[in-house]
Formats: structure tokens, C-alpha cells, sequence
């Protein structure tokens, strides 16, 4: 009877110092094959994001969000690189003007919406206590054009109605006052 | 004498254990209504009431009625407030999440008054009701009570369809088996609303100290709008894992 008591209690603590290992690392063939390597598409983007909590609803949360929080930076350099193609293409690529209007959609363009943006895939792993979530965020290429387009449009219309309204008349006048004081001293050192 | 007693009082606690045991397979091999599991009619303005575990079958009635007609209501029309705030300084994360839902006590009022309840069961304690208009009798409604079955695919992968946007709502370990519905429920809304449009924004420093780089970022995903024919379309339960999962329905447009 002592004989089983003591294997009763060794087993009991054998049990407890395992449970005491923290948490347990994700192992590698757990790991969803798409989040290693995401699908490669033309006419979609796809990036991955992952979070461990112990909440299985925060997990996915959390898990969605760097999904997509990847998929918007992703979208700045692609439409950064782009406009830049496209200025070059149409021969003003190195205008500081055009720069400084492409660097300007391309954030705004990531700061922004992200219209159609899907979680494709999930998947929810146990390690220890914690709940692994992993997912998949997809974005329509459409639909980063859609949204770069009505970007840029914005942009332009914002930057012709900046350009309207600016008032010349104070500077014309600077320079006219500027011009008179110039042609004065002139006309005194000929004398 | 000592030994015996303790072989005596080891065998009763195993009994309890069996019996126990026992007791929580047979309640878990639940059955629900087959239009709780999976809402029949892809155009029919549906929603489905359900309550914990009552003795009183009037109250559950009453709970389950108002449960119904507060997702009736919130299916024609809701607004969801979502904010997602995440620190990360390379060493710790921070994720802050909220979720706020406005429904119309115009609707609600609505609902009340010209829906009509079209099935109901009281199952293992739990009422569970379907509500509907008198135009959606039409629909066959079928009756039986069904169990989970196995893990379905849209639990993995939501449905593609160019018509309609999908969100999966999941939660896990909830000891109230009403309040882990209704948070898988409410997930899926919002998650299918995220699906629709979200607003995503974040600020990324990288620093280099003594060779080391590390990634400082804060980022905010939110959402604000207002949405229309949302739809619970699809529920399961994973009884090994104690997941509630819900599947949730939107239009494109």
C-alpha cells in the first residue's frame, strides 16, 4: 500500500514539474504552412500575422490585426513604387514636385481604408495555457487600384485647389517694391 | 484496518469520478434545433433567441423572445464602433482592443411588433426560439434537433462569394453556454464588418543599439459604421475543445 501511495505521489509531482515549464513553444509542424510561406498571387496580396494569448477571442484579434496591419504596409511600398514607375514612365520622375506628391498618396493610401481586406485563412493551436492564433489577411489588387486612383484624384484636386487659392499679390508686390529700391540705387550711383 | 478504509474511500471516489464523467459525455452530446446549427432561407429576415439553462419554461420563453428580437433588430440594422490599439517597444506588446454596438430602439419596436415567432424548443433546460415574419412562412422550417457533427470547413476557411462578405466569430472556456454564444455571435459581426472595410494606421521606428535592432510601433485598426442585413448564419460547437464557433453573413454592398 506505502509502494502505490509513493508512486501515487511521485507520479503527482512528476505531473506538477512538467506543468511548471512555462509556455510551450510552438512547434514547427503545428505551424500552418501558408503562414511560413504565404501564397504568392498576381492579383492579390497576401501576409500573415500571428499572436499567443490566453484568451482564444483576443488571440484572433490580435492575430487579424498584424495580418492586417502587414498588408497596409505592404500596400505603402506598392503604391510608393508604383507612382514612381508611373512618373518616370511619363518623364517627370525626378521633379521634387512629383516626389513629394507620390510619397504624400502613398501614405495617405496606407493610413487609410483598407476596403476588402480578408482574413482567407485561421488557424488556433493550444500550447500550454495559451491559445496560438494564426491568420491569413488578403487584399484584393483591384482594390488597392480603386483606392490608389481615388487617392490620387483627392490629392490632385486638393493640390489644384491649394494652387487656386494662393494669393500672389503680397509677394508680386514685395518684389515690385524690391525692383523700384533696386532701380533707385541704380540711378543714384550713375549720378 | 487503516489500509482497508483507504481502499475503501479510493474505490467510492472512483465511482463519483465514473458517474461524473459519465453525466458530462451524456450532457455533452447536446442536441440543438437544426435552425439554430445552420438558419434556413439565404433572403429571409430570421433570427434565432436562446437562453442558459432555466427551470421556469416561461421566463426562458420570455428570455429567449427578447434575445430574438434584439438580433432581429440588430440584423436589419447596427453600428459597430471597433478600436484596436497595439504598443510594441521590441520587448513587450500591448493590445488594447474595444467593441461598442448602437442598435435602434425604432427597429426593436418594429421587430417587436410585426415579427412573429415561426419554431421553438425547450431542450435540456435551454429555450431556444425562431423569429421571423409572417412572408417567411413560406420557408420549410425544419423542426428537428440535430447534433454538431464533425468540425465544418468554414470554421477554417470562410466561404467565398462575391455577393456577400463572411466573419467568424470563436470563443473558448466560457462556463455560461448563453454568454459563449452571444460573444461568438457578436465577434462574427464585427469580424465581418473588418472584412467590409477597416481603417488601419501605424507609425514603425527601427533602432540600432551596439548591433541590436529593435522595432518600435504603434498601430490602430478601427472601424465606425453602420451596417445592414447581417445575418448569423451558421453555429458549431467543437465538444472536445469547448469552442463556440459562429458564422456570420454580410453584404458586399
Amino acid at each position: 500500500m506505502r509502494k502505490l501511495l509513493s508512486l501515487f505521489v511521485i507520479v503527482i509531482s512528476a505531473l506538477l514539474l512538467l506543468s511548471c515549464g512555462g509556455p510551450k513553444q510552438a512547434d514547427m509542424e503545428d505551424i500552418p504552412e501558408w503562414y511560413l510561406n504565404p501564397p504568392q498571387k498576381e492579383d492579390a496580396i497576401f501576409e500573415a500575422g500571428d499572436a499567443a494569448k490566453k484568451s482564444m477571442a483576443m488571440a484572433k484579434e490580435a492575430a487579424d490585426a498584424r495580418a492586417r496591419d502587414a498588408i497596409a504596409r505592404t500596400i505603402e511600398i506598392k503604391v510608393e513604387s508604383m507612382f514612381k514607375n508611373f512618373m518616370q514612365e511619363s518623364g517627370v520622375g525626378e521633379e521634387a514636385e512629383a516626389l513629394e506628391f507620390t510619397s504624400s498618396v502613398s501614405k495617405q493610401v496606407a493610413n487609410k481604408v483598407l476596403r476588402g481586406c480578408k482574413i482567407d485563412e485561421r488557424a488556433m493551436k493550444t500550447e500550454g495555457e495559451l491559445y496560438h492564433a494564426y491568420s491569413l489577411a488578403k487584399y484584393d489588387l483591384n482594390s488597392l487600384i480603386q483606392e490608389t486612383l481615388k487617392e490620387a484624384k483627392h490629392q490632385k484636386a486638393l493640390y489644384n485647389e491649394a494652387k487656386a487659392n494662393m494669393s500672389f499679390d503680397e509677394l508680386e508686390k514685395e518684389i515690385e517694391d524690391l525692383e523700384s529700391v533696386k532701380e533707385n540705387g541704380q540711378k543714384q550711383n550713375t549720378k | 484496518m487503516t489500509a482497508h478504509f483507504f481502499c475503501c474511500f479510493m474505490k467510492r471516489i472512483l465511482v463519483y469520478i465514473l458517474t461524473l464523467s459519465m453525466c458530462i459525455s451524456l450532457f455533452s452530446q447536446e442536441k440543438v434545433p437544426e435552425w439554430f446549427k445552420k438558419l434556413p432561407g439565404k433572403s429571409a429576415d430570421l433570427s434565432v433567441g436562446y437562453t442558459g439553462q432555466f427551470l421556469d419554461k416561461q421566463l426562458a420563453r420570455d428570455v429567449a423572445l427578447y434575445h430574438a428580437y434584439k438580433s432581429l433588430a440588430k440584423q436589419q440594422k447596427v453600428r459597430l464602433i471597433f478600436e484596436l490599439k497595439q504598443f510594441s517597444d521590441g520587448t513587450y506588446r500591448l493590445i488594447q482592443p474595444t467593441f461598442q454596438q448602437i442598435y435602434y430602439e425604432n427597429i426593436l419596436s418594429q421587430v417587436k411588433e410585426q415579427s412573429i415567432p415561426l419554431d421553438s424548443c425547450f431542450l435540456q433546460g435551454r429555450y431556444f426560439i425562431l423569429l421571423g415574419y409572417d412572408h417567411d412562412k413560406e420557408f420549410k422550417i425544419n423542426g428537428d434537433t440535430v447534433n454538431w457533427g464533425t468540425k465544418p470547413e468554414w470554421v477554417n476557411s470562410l466561404p467565398a462569394s462575391e455577393d456577400y462578405v463572411y466573419g467568424l466569430g470563436m470563443v473558448a472556456n466560457y462556463s455560461s453556454w448563453k454568454n459563449g454564444w452571444q460573444d461568438a455571435d457578436e465577434y462574427a459581426r464585427f469580424a465581418a464588418c473588418k472584412n467590409l472595410r477597416v481603417k488601419a494606421s501605424s507609425i514603425r521606428k527601427e533602432k540600432q543599439v551596439n548591433g541590436l535592432t529593435t522595432l518600435r510601433s504603434i498601430s490602430r485598426q478601427a472601424v465606425d459604421t453602420s451596417i445592414y442585413n447581417t445575418k448569423i448564419i451558421k453555429r458549431w460547437y467543437d465538444l472536445e475543445r469547448d469552442i463556440f464557433y459562429s458564422l456570420c453573413r454580410a453584404p458586399q454592398k
